[in-house]
């Protein structure tokens, strides 16, 4: 993303929003989560040039915007696919046919976890428990969390995305 | 079906609306607490209602409020430890998503006792829902004046802030959690000195769970007695219970813990799917199993740590006869070892190398010592780690390796489980 | 105190102690890896776990406060397993690479599991690998990621002593890993500290990577030549060529820090152009004699001088040693008949006021409290004065910043130059030197008359000042370059005074920026004051114009450009240097004499805390270079002067009967050989109601040129350093510019020029520092553009120019 970005147009584009949320807190350091959300809700993720930006704007250190960065699985160090499918693999998940599941969705999209489609349409992450094992197996793609799923129907779900993402550039 | 309370408006679509949350009662309990109490006395009260904390340990909330010193000349700080993150958990999810006013009025209730000014919810990222609708819960109640300047007309003002997790299971635990809400990297901190005393940014601070704030304006509405009168004398109070696993009904019941874990089960989750229970975890993945024959036991602090396991999270996840234990063991234990946060060695070497040996023998080519190796891990671990994750992670596996060993045994000989 | 029960024995600590602590203290050895004192407790490496009866869980003795009737285990069966499988579990993963790991030989881990390991470990699996190769994480700084046991110490010792914050951890659980940003080390002082700290091979040094064995080599304790911090380090040689220096917790007020300069620089013994055999300079060539005639030549021709009335200057380098020193001022007060003995020509503003300058600077001294670095730094209020402390004695702004870096309001700085110690400051100001006096009584004053900015740090300093009990203060050297030197003294004085008269205890350390700067003038190379500060009774007026000028060690034509030993070396009909490295001086030279280098000879320095230290020999004096003290005495006697003492212990017994506070010094001593103590100073004091102070102006558009030492040099011996001039990227002049947006800082140039002399060198950007300042480096000065800073203002006014030179 950030090839052609500059530190100038990043701290252009981001120092108000980080300047303001820094107000919450009582040091500037503690702004640096948030300042890498905003960074990643506008750039899809972040990286070197992003942390050096946020150590400018918040005149901290840049390793600690990278420990942060690093630290946290939600900051994305690479760039994700359309559509960011993150699949529960945990017990109360497996206990319900994770597994099998899980092994439906590489299949259909020919990739193993923690990788993209050729096409730049899907990223495949396995995470830990998301707080919705009433309802097992799970999965949140984008933002959205999908129940109770079965090798069909996940079939049908990725069909679907396809299909609305294809649709929608048409 | 027990009286509702925490739960009560859990159906109602409607529930996060402020005037609707207002309607059935809500922030009568803050008007009370800020009208009739000094900060003393709420602390006073919330000690005499027994409630205890919901986050894990069980901590009795009103003492671990009388530890912040009156006169410590620095600000204090409120956090809400909504980063949920135990497998097997998701009760703080349903209160935010559903009903996320109880939150915002116990923490102003909490943090007028202790004399804060400022409170962080740390929700954990994932949880995008509840996030935003604690954030429009916040605004509401800035709207209505009940977080602010002079809340309600009287000198008290306080602010509340969403400090947005970033997925780090370790952020639970409330000394990485303050590591986290100051820009670290989520890592537990010294104890002592506890979080009292000098937890956020060294001030005297706070950190307590969803569930448990949500409980202070029930107590407060409906006064300590109501409280009290719930469940056994030693863990008043309604309980949520989050259900999971090889059950017939999972999902969040609201009960006293008086209940069994094996009426829990069986009347409420409507018993395992096989009809065959072989075990449950009953306080998240962190908690020892408990195999069926000990199903009898009370869902509560205390009869929970005598079979040696806990209440934790009360994320009950239920095994039913197909589950493989060693699967469960090695599938937790990698949980574990990858949400260590590296910062102490037994922790971070040792649940590691246990996982690799319990993969060894999922796949077949486990030794005939390895149990031995993994009990002597555990003893390695256990008691030794710097925090409860590396600690729970041992006590867990040691369990697995107690309560079922002819399963262990069975894979490496035979490389089958038994029926 | 506190009374509890260790190992079965009843002790007794002050309240607040620690395990760990009060057991080392009646050596009861419990193993750590994380825990370094110093740093901040961290607990998480788990070896030192004990056993608390009562207690259900073992507790680290790291952290762990000694209380009341508690009984401690450190030998139960419990906690020894705890140790075992603490080590089981870290060998899991750490590679058993142990013969080709340069820390082999002296690793933590590997003495602990000799010690405390059971033995065998029962790990079948693979280990975890970060990488095969080693990353080179700068210059000097290379890490082995697989060996890192997740101490922290090097991460620790970075932000909280060094203040750095180079070094991060990346990832999180196994995956865990130092780093830099980018896997390199921006904004790394370069001092190694981190590699001192590993307790394993993690991070290593470059320079003596793969070079020697720790059993392989000689190890000589000495004292460092690089600044008046003047740290402990070891010397590690082997068959006499330098492997690599090292630090050492237990010695010196150093402990285990060092800076880059004292880690890296020591190679300087190896560099430069070394003067192998007396020359003289025959019709315009310097031709080699022996030393019996370069030695005749010297005599004869001061023999002249003396029958005629004529004057001789002598100049020593702040680098030698007490010992020689006060030879040198004998041979020149005793033989050479001359008082003009000169030490740092840097140091100008002594020539202004002549002996009333002298006499205010012995005012400043006898106040200078000779007790450790680490007493003064307990101060209520530490006020750095006039100093770049973490460029110019990096180790003293460490011990600084490790002392105050959790305490509000006890730190002011007010200095030219900002310094990695500002961040920590309740209160920084910067401030032209010479205006040091005017600071100090504008302190004085209820409302003081001078800048808006000056009045805003006044306000805040005067009451952090006035409700401290004790007030330590810092003084840097840098003032005394200018014309205001002797006002600054006198307000220093003064100011300190009034402080003791309001009840205060005042402890005032200089900051010298060479390492013997304090011994040389307690050795009476003054021109004034003979040793000990006695008052001198020759006040001979002097000629400006010498006919003689005896170098020792100095350079006065590669130093400032200006001054009068400068003057006298560019005029003198007779120079002689006695030096162990040709320079700038030497190629004007009439008599060149060869001299052991540091490192070459033994003696001692006081450095700035007045404590004597010291220096030892790491190889064999070169072949020709003759013993100073020999030559000294050679000189008088062919002059027929009844002359001595003669041998190096007469020398020492002279100094310790004539110098106050010397009485320790001997030749077989250990490296400390305690606190001197200055001359109570009985003269009056000068106070002065009000003083003008000669605020320098510059033209609109001009700048001042200020200068000194940074992280990587200090003067002339640093540059015959290979590696130190590597480390800071070269030559640059440091400002606070505004640098065009969209234009990166690296196109920066600078030009500075004045009389018809320029120099072009790089930007370094620093908002921090003063508009209408810009400092350039000494040591680049020296080699590239002395000359401007010749003429009589210090600081001077040049033009600058900052071109935006695009390097496409
Ligand atoms: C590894 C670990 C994870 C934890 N995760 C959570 C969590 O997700 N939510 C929570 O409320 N408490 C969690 N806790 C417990 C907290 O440390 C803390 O005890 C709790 O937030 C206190 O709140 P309470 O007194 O209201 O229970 C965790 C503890 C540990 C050791
Ligand atoms: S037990 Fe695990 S999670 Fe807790 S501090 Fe140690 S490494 Fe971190
Ligand atoms: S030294 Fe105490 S835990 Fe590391």
């Amino acid at each position: 993303m950030t090839t052609d970005q500059s530190i100038a147009s990043i701290t252009a584009d981001l120092t108000d929003e980080i300047q303001q949320v820094a107000k919450q807190y009582p040091i500037r350091r503690s702004a640096i989560m948030p300042a890498l959300y905003l960074a990643q809700d506008k750039y899809g993720t972040v990286d070197g040039i992003v942390y050096q930006a946020i150590s400018e704007i918040l005149d901290v250190p840049e390793i600690w915007v990278f420990e942060v960065a690093s630290f946290y699985s939600m900051y994305n160090r690479t760039k994700l696919g359309n559509y960011h499918i993150q699949f529960c693999t945990n017990v109360a998940c497996m206990l319900l046919g994770a597994d099998n599941v899980l092994a439906n969705i590489q299949k259909r999209l020919d990739i193993n976890a923690g990788e993209t489609t050729d096409d730049g349409l899907f990223t495949l992450s396995c995470v830990e428990c998301i707080g919705a094992c009433d309802v097992a197996p799970v999965m949140i793609v984008n933002e959205k969390y999908y129940n109770y799923l079965t090798g069909e129907r996940v079939i049908e779900i990725l069909d679907q995305l396809e299909k609305d993402i294809k649709e929608a550039a048409k | 079906m027990n009286e509702q309370a925490l739960l009560k408006n859990i159906r109602n679509p409607d529930a996060s609306d402020i005037t609707v949350y207002e309607k059935s009662g809500g922030y009568t309990g803050l008007r009370k607490a800020l009208g009739t109490c000094s900060p003393d006395e709420v602390i006073e009260k919330v000690k005499s209602s027994g409630l205890r904390g919901r986050g894990g340990a069980g901590f009795p909330t009103g003492m671990k409020w009388s530890f912040v010193p009156k006169d410590s000349g620095k600000p204090h700080y409120l956090c809400c430890n909504a980063d949920e993150g135990e497998p097997g958990t998701f009760k703080d999810r349903l209160l935010m998503e559903r009903d996320p006013h109880q939150l915002v009025e116990g923490m102003i209730i909490a943090a007028y006792a202790i004399n804060s000014n400022i409170a962080y919810v740390y929700i954990r990222g994932e949880y995008f829902l509840s996030i935003s609708r604690v954030e429009e819960a916040i605004a509401a109640a800035y709207a209505a004046g009940y977080l602010g300047k002079n809340i309600l007309g009287s000198d008290f003002s306080l602010d509340m802030y969403i400090h947005k997790g970033a997925g780090a299971y370790i952020c639970g635990e409330e000394t990485a959690l303050l590591e986290s809400i100051e820009g670290k990297r989520g890592q537990p901190k010294l104890k002592p000195p506890f979080p009292a005393v000098a937890g956020l940014y060294q001030c005297p601070t706070v950190v307590n769970n969803v569930e448990t704030f949500a409980c202070l304006p029930h107590i407060f509405r409906r006064g300590v007695d109501w409280f009290t009168s719930i469940g056994p004398a030693d863990a008043p109070g309604p309980k949520l219970f989050c259900l999971s696993g090889h059950l017939n009904k999972p999902g969040v019941y609201e009960l006293p813990m008086d209940i069994s874990l094996g009426d829990l089960l069986e009347n409420y989750g409507r018993g395992a799917r096989t009809g065959k229970f072989k075990a449950a975890i009953p306080g998240g993945v962190s908690a020892p199993m408990i195999p069926s024959s000990g199903f009898d036991v009370q869902m509560d602090f205390s009869s929970l740590a005598a079979v040696d396991s806990m209440l934790g999270s009360a994320g009950v996840i239920a095994l039913d006869e197909t589950a493989s234990i060693p699967s469960v063991a090695r599938r937790t234990t990698e949980f574990f070892s990858h949400e260590s946060c590296g910062k102490c060695a037994p922790c971070r070497e040792g649940l590691t190398w246990a996982a690799k040996i319990l993969r060894r023998i999922e796949a077949g080519d486990g030794l005939p010592d390895d149990p031995a190796q993994l009990e002597v891990l555990c003893g390695g671990i256990f008691g030794l780690t710097f925090c409860a994750l590396g600690d729970g992670a041992a006590w867990a596996l040691r369990a697995t390796l107690k309560h079922f060993p002819h399963e262990y045994e069975a894979l490496i000989k035979n490389r089958s489980i038994p029926a | 105190m506190t009374k509890f029960v260790l190992d079965g024995k009843e002790f007794e600590v002050a309240p607040g102690t620690t395990i760990l602590t009060a057991a080392r203290a009646v050596e009861i050895e419990i193993p750590t890896f994380c825990y370094q004192d110093r740093l901040t407790t961290l607990a998480s490496c788990r070896m030192c776990l004990i056993e608390i009866e009562g207690r259900r869980k073992l507790e680290p003795a790291c952290a762990t406060v000694v209380s009341d009737d508690m009984v401690v285990h450190t030998r139960s069966e419990k906690v020894v397993g705890a140790r075992e499988d603490m080590l089981e579990i870290l060998l899991a993963n750490h590679p058993l690479d142990c013969p080709i790991c340069d820390k082999g030989g002296e690793c933590e881990l590997q003495d602990s599991v000799f010690e405390y390991g059971k033995g065998d470990s029962r790990f079948y699996d693979d280990k975890r690998v970060f990488r095969t190769r080693d990353i080179n994480l700068n210059d000097v700084i290379v890490f082995n990621a697989n060996r890192c046991i997740q101490c922290q110490r090097c991460v620790r010792v970075c932000e909280e002593v060094v203040g750095d914050v180079a070094l991060g951890t990346a990832e999180k659980g196994l995956d865990s890993e130092i780093t830099g940003v980018g896997n390199s080390l921006k904004d790394c002082s370069h001092c190694g500290n981190c590699i001192e700290v590993c307790p394993v091979g993690a991070l290593m040094s470059i320079p003596y990577r793969y070079k020697a064995r720790p059993w392989d080599m000689v190890q000589t304790e000495t004292t460092c030549a690089m600044c008046g911090t003047g740290c402990s380090l070891t010397a590690e040689t082997r068959d006499g060529k330098l492997m690599r220096i090292k630090s050492n917790y237990e010695t010196g007020l150093n402990g285990e820090l060092l800076c880059a300069k004292g880690r890296f620089g020591f190679d300087f013994i190896d560099g430069g152009q070394r003067i192998t055999e007396p020359l003289i300079r025959k019709n315009g060539v310097l031709t080699a004699v022996s030393w019996d005639e370069s030695i005749e030549f010297i005599g004869t021709a001061v023999k002249n001088i003396r029958d005629t009335n004529g004057q001789i200057y002598g100049q020593i380098s702040p680098r030698q040693t007490n010992e020689t020193a006060y030879m040198f001022q004998k041979l020149m007060r005793d033989v050479f008949k001359t008082h003009a003995i000169y030490s740092s020509n840097r140091f100008e503003g002594f020539a202004f006021g002549g002996p009333d300058t002298l006499q205010a600077l012995h005012n400043v001294i006898a106040h200078h409290s000779r007790k450790p670095l680490k007493e003064v730094l307990n101060a209520d209020c530490v006020f750095v004065l006039g100093s770049n402390i973490t460029d110019e004695n990096p180790v003293s702004g460490y011990l600084t910043r490790t002392t105050l870096r959790d305490r509000k309001n006890a730190l002011l700085i007010a200095s030219s130059r900002p310094s990695g110690l500002d961040n920590i400051a309740s209160a920084t100001l910067r401030l032209l030197p010479g205006l040091e006096g005017s600071l100090m009584e504008a302190l004085t004053k209820v409302e003081p008359a001078t800048s808006d900015k000056t009045v805003e740090f006044v306000t805040h300093a005067q009451p952090l000042i006035a409700s401290a009990n004790t007030v330590a203060l810092l003084i840097g050297t840098e003032f005394l370059r200018t014309k205001n030197a002797q006002n600054c003294l006198e307000w220093i004085d003064n100011y300190t005074r009034q402080l003791e008269a309001d009840g205060k205890t005042v402890a005032v350390q200089f900051l010298f920026d060479r390492p013997n700067q304090l011994g040389l003038w307690d050795m009476g190379c003054l021109p004034e004051f003979p040793p000990d500060w006695r008052k001198s009774e020759d006040h001979t007026p002097l000629n400006t114009n010498p006919d003689m000028l005896y170098v020792l060690g100095a350079d006065p034509i590669g130093g400032a450009a200006s001054g009068s030993c400068y003057d006298a070396a560019m005029n003198t009909e007779c120079l002689v240097v006695q030096d162990a490295y040709f320079s700038q001086t030497t190629e004007r030279a009439t008599v060149i004499l060869p001299a052991p280098s540091y490192g070459e000879a033994i003696g001692s320095y006081t450095n700035n805390e007045g404590r004597v230290q010291k220096i030892r020999n790491v190889r064999p004096a070169a072949p020709n270079a003759r013993p100073i003290l020999d030559v000294i005495n050679a000189i008088a006697l062919v002059m027929g002067d009844r002359f001595g003492p003669h041998s190096p212990e007469d020398v020492i017994t002279e100094i310790t009967q004539s110098v106050q506070g010397y009485q320790k010094l001997d030749l077989k001593a250990e490296n400390d050989m305690g606190f001197t103590f200055g001359r109570p100073n009985k003269s009056e004091h000068l106070v002065r109601e009000t003083h003008q102070f000669n605020a320098p102006e510059a033209p609109k558009g001009s700048y001042f040129l200020i200068t000194g030492d940074d992280k990587f040099s200090a003067g002339t011996i640093s540059t015959h350093s290979k590696i130190l001039p590597s480390l800071g990227g070269g030559p640059y002049a440091e400002m606070n510019f505004e640098v065009q947006n969209g234009r990166e800082i690296d196109d920066y140039k600078v030009t500075v020029s004045r009389n018809g002399v320029s120099l072009t060198v790089p930007l370094k950007l620093n908002k921090s520092f003063a508009k209408d300042v810009v400092f350039i480096p000494e040591s680049v000065l020296q080699l590239q553009a002395s000359k401007l800073l010749s003429g009589p203002q210090y600081p001077g006014v040049v033009d600058v120019t900052v071109s935006p030179e695009l390097s496409d």
